[in-house]
């Protein structure tokens, strides 16, 4: 008869795979602050690094982060999430202006 | 001797049990400090949690709300039929008013979608800038658009039978109101001017171009649709001038680009093509009402008849025009310098 407790190191293991799903939902947050000040300041230039280069980053930590630790699911979950809405946002936003609205040759 | 045997497993299993949770409460013990921090970190992770949340859920809304706007407006191409009956009010509404379809913008909001676009007035044989619009949506109606004239003689913001400088020769309108050949006579030759004429009697737009000659350009027709001649206590509407850009624009945006359909095949179009979002074309034009119905039928029965139309040229050849019988009443417009080629 044995009662063990195996939990012992787990907290160390833990910290990174955390990091990453956490990572995401911050860059994610970054990026979607960015889109809502290019929305309200109605910037002119295409803000690239908010639309496309940080949901990018933000959705493949999210998967590391998924993948590797329980605990970090909701972060990534949650970091997937944005990232992948930023993208949906920046594709229908390019082609219902270029295509069903207005279109211009 | 099984009693006593079992006595003894029982007491063997009880001091193996106790021995066991001592064990484990001294090796797995969280003193009253771990307890706090621990604590302390579980409620700074739940906060963190919450605040980013919060934040990303606040993120969201302006996000999520231009998306939909901007599927609103694309959705069964709203933001393109709304464009369209705004511009093409504009060709049939306005004398001698013309527009860029290709430069027309518009800027999208929270459902709103606000359209500017310049409008121009070919006089002499150049176009002018005659000013800029902005018609601004809310969801699909329309506010009144503003207009920026950038025009001496602009006509009035709101139009009726009276305002447009175009009279019928049976109706009540322009008793009062002269010719103006005396400013044609105080211009100077080198000028090109854009005139409004009221005619004496109806007839086809192909008759009144070739009897006023080469020399002048008839730019717009003013179309009888039996609303004209009709005091206003005798019709339901108070009514403005419409008509229709005789000369073809080459331009391919324009519909009166004469491809297809002549220009009058167009006119009629676009008046059945409004007649379906009527109020929102009222809205744009600047007629209190536009009746396309009633107007549409009477066309139909009655063929296309004009009682006026604007015409540009040199400001010589225009006052030529005083000699013609077929002229009831002249007023001016727009003068520009000479360009004429």
């Amino acid at each position: 008869m044995e009662l063990e407790m195996s939990n012992k190191n787990k907290g160390k293991q833990r910290k990174l795979p955390t990091l990453s799903g956490f990572l995401s939902f911050v860059v994610a947050l970054v990026a979607l602050a960015g889109v809502n000040l290019s929305l309200l300041m109605d910037f002119d230039d295409f803000p690239k690094m908010f639309l496309i280069d940080l949901p990018i980053v933000g959705f493949f930590l999210g998967l590391l982060g998924l993948v590797t630790s329980k605990r970090s699911k909701l972060y990534a979950l949650w970091g997937i999430g944005i990232s992948l809405f930023i993208l949906v946002f920046t594709f229908l936003m390019i082609g219902l202006s270029w295509v069903a609205i207005n279109p211009k040759p | 001797m099984d009693k006593k045997q079992n006595q003894n497993d029982e007491e063997l299993y009880h001091s193996f049990l106790n021995e066991s949770m001592e064990d484990y409460e001294e090796s797995y013990k969280v003193t009253e400090k771990n307890q706090k921090k621990l604590i302390k970190a579980g409620r700074n992770d739940a906060l963190k949690t919450n605040i980013m949340i919060s934040l990303a859920i606040i993120l969201l809304i302006v996000p999520v709300l231009t998306l939909s706007s901007f599927l609103y407006y694309a959705f069964g191409g709203k933001a393109n039929h709304l464009i369209e009956i705004a511009t093409k009010t504009i060709y049939v509404t306005e004398p001698n008013m013309s527009l860029e379809e290709i430069e027309v913008e518009e800027d999208i909001g929270f459902f709103t979608m606000d359209l500017t676009f310049d409008v121009f007035k070919r006089i002499g044989q150049e176009d002018y800038q005659a000013g800029e619009y902005s018609v601004d949506f809310a969801l699909d109606q329309p506010n009144y658009p503003e207009r920026e004239m950038k025009l001496e003689k602009p006509l009035p913001i709101t139009a009726d039978m009276e305002t447009d400088l175009l009279y019928h020769p049976d109706g009540p309108y322009g008793a009062t109101v002269y010719s103006d050949w005396e400013i044609l006579d105080h211009l100077p030759d080198g000028t090109v001017g854009e005139v409004y004429l009221s005619l004496n009697q109806l007839m086809k737009p192909e008759e009144l171009e070739k009897q006023l000659g080469n020399n002048v350009e008839v730019r717009w027709v003013a179309v009888d649709t039996g609303f004209e001649d009709k005091p206003l206590s005798e019709v339901d509407y108070s009514v403005a001038p419409i008509g229709y850009p005789l000369q073809v624009d080459s331009t391919t945006w324009s519909p009166f680009n004469g491809r297809e359909q002549s220009n009058e095949e167009v006119f009629l179009d676009i008046l059945k093509f409004l007649a379906k979002d009527e109020k929102t074309a009222e809205r744009v034009s600047r007629a209190r009402s536009l009746a396309l119905g009633e107007r549409i039928s009477y066309i139909e029965k009655n063929g296309i008849q004009v009682y006026g139309a604007v015409v540009t040229g040199p400001t010589p050849e225009l006052r030529k025009l005083k000699e013609h019988d077929l002229i009831h009443i002249m007023k001016v417009g727009e003068v520009k310098l000479w360009n004429w080629k």
